[in-house]
């Protein structure tokens, strides 16, 4: 279980980071550029400080909101560890495989990838998760190579299918 | 035209009627080719599926589909998403009449009357009348736009830098207060949108902003990227929180058959009322199909006749809701096309796909593209006519793909969004940029923050910018250049409404809240 305010209070951290980075940026990068001052042809500055500003004081705003609110436990998120367990675990399966996509290329990293959260979902047949996942990426290979030429990531061993 | 011969006779409206029917014939031309044809027809088909499938609709289906598009002629990659926003619109009532489950939110109000009708065993009479009204609808808010959109774009060919700005805040504004929710938390989404859409080369004075020295951020974000990842990636993760995976849901198979169209012609007053309802929502930036379908269901309900029980199966109340939702499309495409102002983030990646195709919507649009506006108008009108034949016949197979589980879908979608993303630049940055845009996606999701003012905000963004800075540029009083003309003046009047509306209904819903605690609270210690 995870408190509305936890997860308003992350996001709001998440936005004044934004902001923060943005006034760095104006103060450092922008500035040795020479953009970050002068008339409004000159000046790329101006319009995301505003913004930023804008959102700062948003923030602000929210917080206030947030603190006058009544007790955080009346409105709270309710998940499983186990729900929350699979969102993640297919989260770093994927980000796995973009990892690997251009080193070991397509035909090799997908159908795992398929696999692994088709496994994740619950699906503990092996010949399904099998079939299922090599038929899944060899379809969508087929369809964006043959028909929209797309070249897919051949990865360092330059694996291909040729149609 | 001869329409416009009886209507007036003066010469002002046989000239925009001529220029409608230059439109058309112009559009004629591009749309009648095999594959404009062959994609606004497998659009609409897409459309129905997505729709169908509860957690997607016709909005991530515009967003899985758009890589494909983009490397297609123009007119023909416009009918492929424009026929699945129209298909997706739609298709939202299917799995409403027969799950109990609306597949968009456009559908809920379907919920009413279809199940019902389902439950009486007329599931099949259902889903016949909400194709048919969709349809029908759709094809009144094409009329509305046909004629609508060439006036507002000549009315809107006299606007400067500054009516420009001011009608991109307008946007922005008006989506955050109509579109519900907290208002604080829309604006900082939408804030986030314009200020993503900072990042990249600056066109004035060519500086790097926000790179951090990388060459792949030269260009920016690429909208495809952030906005797959922001919905699809988060919706994917949501969808993999829930515990029906492996489900097979138990759904019947409804043949709706050509009597359907009748049963729906019957309820012709509620059909064009409630089109109209749909259309006038769909022209105000915000309201959207979700709004314009619970008034057209409240307003049929209030003109029932006696022998109609809404909410026990009337036809009336599925011919409401999915022709008011399906009209919204026409009258959203109206300001998207005719000024650049999306109506609702569907609308958004139909004028981001039109940006990357490389045209730019707005008065200029019609005046040096009038093929491509033509084309936009056949192609929807088009999609209309291919629902009613796609829908009526095809029924058996999207109440099949309801049948597939999750645990095929969500790795399906993954692999999509991933090849899709990769597909427009061949960069592996893409897919890292999506990913993270997943991961803010699933933060703003979690603490009920919306996503569409984000989509919104990054398309305005650019137009904003560009306005705002070019009318400091021309201006010799600085920012009151925004007042001394006309046209921006009153726009500076609505922007300023629109945020006292936004401030009092923040003020109401805080202390709505503050009640609903209060009572709570009494009610535990009672």
């Amino acid at each position: 279980m995870i408190s509305s305010r936890t997860l308003n209070l992350a996001t709001l951290g998440f936005l004044f980071a934004v902001v923060v980075i943005v006034f760095w940026q104006i103060g450092t990068d922008f500035q040795e550029q020479g953009i970050a001052s002068g008339g409004p042809y000159d000046n790329a500055a101006s319009y995301p400080r505003a913004i930023a500003i804008f959102i700062g004081v948003l923030v602000g705003l929210q917080l206030v909101v947030e603190l006058l609110k009544g007790k955080p436990a009346a409105q709270a998120v309710h998940f499983e560890r186990s729900d929350l367990a699979r969102a993640g675990m297919m989260l770093v399966v994927f980000a796995v495989y973009l990892m690997v996509l251009t080193t070991i290329g397509y035909h090799l990293a997908t159908a795992p990838m398929i696999c692994a959260i088709m496994w994740i979902c619950g699906m503990r047949n092996v010949l399904k998760l099998v079939l299922a996942s090599v038929a899944i990426a060899t379809g969508f290979a087929f369809v964006f190579e043959v028909f929209l030429n797309v070249v897919l990531p051949l990865g360092i061993w330059n694996i291909f299918i040729p149609w | 035209m001869s329409c416009c011969r009886s209507a007036s006779g003066t010469s002002l409206s046989r000239g925009r009627c001529a220029v409608i029917f230059d439109f058309l014939s112009a559009g004629l031309d591009v749309f009648l080719s095999p594959i404009a044809l062959g994609l606004t027809f497998a659009g609409i088909v897409v459309g129905l599926v997505v729709g169908a499938m509860p957690g997607l609709g016709p909005l991530m289906g515009i967003i899985l589909l758009l890589p494909v598009a983009i490397g297609l002629p123009p007119v023909a990659a416009m009918g492929f998403l424009i026929a699945i926003f129209v298909g997706g619109s739609c298709g939202g009532s299917i799995s409403a009449i027969l799950l109990r489950i609306p597949g968009t939110p456009l559908a809920a109000a379907t919920l009413y009357d279809g199940y019902p009708m389902a439950q009486k065993g007329r599931a099949s009479d259902a889903i016949g009348i909400a194709i048919t009204s969709s349809a029908i609808g759709g094809l009144i808010g094409g009329v509305v736009l046909v004629f609508c959109a060439p006036i507002l774009a000549s009315f809107a060919a006299n606007f400067a830098p500054p009516e420009y700005a001011m009608l991109a805040i307008m946007g922005l504004f008006a989506i955050v207060v109509i579109s519900g929710g907290s208002i604080i938390k829309g604006l900082l989404a939408g804030s986030f949108g314009l200020l993503i859409s900072t990042v990249g080369t600056d066109s004035f004075s060519t500086g790097l902003r926000f790179t951090f020295g990388s060459h792949n951020l030269l260009n920016g974000f690429h909208i495809v990227a952030v906005v797959v990842g922001l919905f699809a990636i988060s919706e994917m993760a949501a969808q993999m929180m829930k515990r029906d995976l492996l489900k097979i849901p138990d759904v019947k198979v409804a043949r709706p058959g050509l009597h359907t169209i009748t049963l729906t012609l019957k309820h012709w007053v509620n059909l064009i009322r409630s089109s109209a309802i749909g259309t006038f929502f769909g022209a105000i930036p915000g309201a959207g199909g979700v709004i314009s379908s619970f008034t057209s269901y409240a307003v049929a309900k209030a003109a029932a006749k006696p022998g109609e029980v809404y909410g026990e199966g009337a036809e009336g109340g599925v011919v409401a809701t999915e022709s008011a939702n399906n009209s919204t499309v026409g009258g959203t495409l109206v300001p998207t096309l005719s000024l650049g102002i999306p109506g609702d983030a569907s609308s958004a990646m139909l004028l981001g796909a039109l940006l990357i195709l490389g045209f730019i919507p707005g008065p200029a649009m019609f005046e040096n593209n009038p093929d491509v506006v033509g084309g936009i108008f056949m192609v929807y009108l088009a999609s209309n006519i291919f629902l009613l034949v796609a829908g009526i016949l095809a029924t058996p197979l999207f109440v099949y793909v309801l049948r597939i589980p999750k645990v095929y879908l969500i790795p399906s979608i993954l692999l999509l969004c991933s090849i899709g993303t990769f597909a427009l630049q061949a960069s592996v940055f893409d897919l890292q940029i999506m990913l993270v845009f997943g991961l803010i996606g699933i933060l703003f999701r979690s603490a009920d923050y919306p996503l569409a003012p984000v989509v919104i905000g990054m398309i305005l963004g650019p137009i904003l910018e560009a306005n705002l800075r070019r009318s400091l540029l021309i201006s010799r009083e600085g920012y009151w250049i925004f007042l001394d003309r006309p046209v921006s003046a009153v726009l500076v009047s609505i922007n300023v409404l629109l945020l006292l509306a936004m401030v009092y209904l923040t003020v109401q819903r805080m202390r709505g809240a503050k009640e609903t605690a209060l009572a709570k609270a009494m009610s535990a210690e009672d």
